[in-house]
């Protein structure tokens, strides 16, 4: 149990914080967002950023508000207030919008039609050459399914020709909700390793997901919702390292270090053979005790919490708690 | 809009329901033409007004009522298939989108009205000069009634379009193009005066078949019914939210 509320802690003064990255100025930008729909408040005075040429997960529970904040951003809801911009401007205002924002909500298309043809709507309502649309179903590798009808389509299928659909104006920023559903391993592979191409080539991405193994390989950024409302944003390796986490310290003289580090004010419990653990301290500090002492150390470990004991952590909490 | 209007046109082109339904709708007018003026010359269908009848009626009031469920199909399926989504995420002003699907399907059902007319009249004529019978349809009084019967059809289309944006539901949508007529029928009489513009007897009167109105009154009223129908649609379209 302490495992879990020390990461907690962590979160809460990174969200306090925001640290890094506050120079840029954000390329998505959700300021105060609310939504009701009637006495539900789907989405509830949410803020967050995201910024350019990073890959950003926006996790949260089912039922936080990730899909509402998404539509809200790009324009298909209208929020009760708040507002929610991409480069300054609501969706709304942009000019050539499928070629600025590429967007795949659900794997949605019509399931008499060919992929081909459901591309070539994409691609009028683009203004962009049909060409565009060839180039797209070799880029997800459905070139040979192009003239089979989208209802017969797996829906790892479905999910590629969503993601060609998306990038059929090459935008250069992506809003993805939930692009893993239903992929099986092998197309999660297939999709990490192309949402990184796209993010190598300078677009932005914003992807919600509940699949967080996948999310923790993907992304540069994670924002955390729970009942409405941001509880982290941070980048991911600021968010899963947790200094206030136990270090495990394996020295020749595991006695004398774990004298020392008493000594030092730190707890120590020495484990089975050559380790010791350490709480409450950084690694920086059990190296200079270790070396006050003259105890030769050859491993301090940190260990870092993974997404999903962060996500659990966060969302478990009330909004409130998870901030305080 | 240009670039809105070519992909509902693939849209439109893309499904294999399109040319079902603009091909059925012209054969079957070309064959309720074809059985009617093969008994053409009897007690009830002799005069001209009489041998009108069978193709204004199947060319304007079917083919403009299929035309209407059709679009209003057509437009509900986008809610269906939840790909209303990337229609309106790539027309974020959302009336243009409204404006550019009640006119393709507009224009389809003017095309498809004039093509099983044309069926139509072609099929009619040798029959009927074969019986020294016509119809009378000739120069501008054909250019008239096939104008009436397009108009119909063109119409209907925008009211069945319409229906579809504000039911956003199929079933819904084909239940009330229905409804309306059977309504028209049961409560016509208790209305009185009104119900001469309800829309399927301002089509009666349009096609000069048993409406009290007449036809340039019929066609404006008609015509403003679907405006303000469809600018309804595009109001509503504009303000909802699309989940």
């Amino acid at each position: 149990m302490e495992s879990t509320a020390a990461p907690g802690e962590h979160i809460a003064r990174l969200v306090r914080a925001h640290p890094g990255r506050k120079t840029l100025m954000p390329l998505i930008e959700v300021q105060n967002l609310v939504k009701h729909y009637g006495d539900v408040r789907a989405v509830d005075d949410l803020s967050f950023g995201v910024e350019s040429g990073t890959i950003t997960g926006f996790l949260g529970p089912n039922g936080s508000g990730k899909t509402t904040t998404l539509r809200a951003l790009l324009g298909l809801l209208t929020p009760t207030s708040g507002t929610a911009t991409i480069g300054g401007r609501s969706y709304r205002a942009l000019a050539a919008p499928l070629r600025q924002v590429g967007a795949m909500l659900e794997a949605a298309a019509h399931p008499s039609r060919s992929a081909r043809n459901h591309l070539r709507i994409l691609s009028a309502e683009a203004s962009v050459p049909r060409t565009r649309v060839e180039e797209m179903l070799r880029l997800v590798e459905l070139d040979g399914a192009a003239d089979r009808r989208v209802g017969g389509f797996s829906l790892g299928m479905r999910q590629r020709l969503g993601l060609a659909g998306a990038l059929i104006g090459d935008p250069g920023i992506l809003v993805l909700d939930e692009p893993s559903n239903g992929l099986d391993p092998e197309g999660i592979r297939w999709l990490r390793d192309f949402l990184r191409s796209l993010a190598a080539e300078g677009r932005t991405i914003l992807l919600s997901s509940h699949v967080l193994a996948e999310v923790a390989q993907t992304v540069d950024d994670v924002v955390v919702i729970s009942s409405g409302r941001v509880v982290a944003q941070a980048p991911l390796d600021q968010l899963t390292s947790r200094t206030s986490q136990p270090i495990r310290v394996r020295s020749a003289q595991p006695e004398a270090l774990a004298a020392a580090l008493r000594a030092g004010g730190l707890e120590a419990l020495h484990d089975d053979g050559d380790a010791i653990t350490v709480t409450g301290a950084s690694q920086q500090a059990v190296a200079q005790l270790a070396f006050d002492h003259g105890v030769v150390v050859y491993e301090i470990t940190a260990e870092a919490s993974s997404l999903e004991d962060v996500f659990f952590t966060l969302t478990n909490a009330a909004p409130e708690e998870a901030l305080r | 809009m240009i670039a809105l209007i070519h992909a509902q046109i693939v849209q439109l082109r893309t499904l294999r329901s399109t040319y079902l339904v603009a091909g059925a709708l012209v054969a079957l007018v070309a064959l309720i033409t074809g059985v009617t003026m093969s008994e053409a010359g009897g007690a009830d269908l002799h005069t001209e007004n009489q041998l009108r009848e069978p193709l204004v009626a199947s060319a304007g009031i079917m083919v403009a009522v299929v035309m209407a469920i059709f679009a209003a199909t057509r437009v509900a399926g986008e809610y269906r298939h939840a790909t209303i989504a990337q229609r309106v995420l790539a027309a974020p002003q959302r009336p243009r989108f409204v404006g550019a699907t009640l006119l393709t399907h507009a224009t389809l059902a003017a095309l498809v009205t004039a093509a099983a007319f044309t069926a139509g009249v072609l099929i009619a004529a040798p029959m009927l000069a074969s019986k020294d019978l016509s119809t009378g349809l000739a120069g501008a009084e054909l250019a008239q009634v096939g104008a009436a019967v397009v108009l119909a059809g063109t119409t209907f289309a925008l009211l069945g379009a319409s229906v579809g944006f504000l039911t956003r539901s199929q079933a819904p949508a084909v239940v009330i193009v229905f409804a309306v007529f059977f309504a028209e029928k049961l409560f016509g009489p208790v209305l009185g005066p009104a119900s001469d513009y309800l829309p399927y007897a301002l089509l009666n009167s349009l096609l000069e078949l048993d409406g009290p109105l007449s036809v340039g009154v019929a066609a404006i009223v008609l015509t403003t019914t679907a405006a303000v129908l469809s600018c309804l649609a595009a109001l509503l379209a504009a303000r909802r939210d699309v989940i």
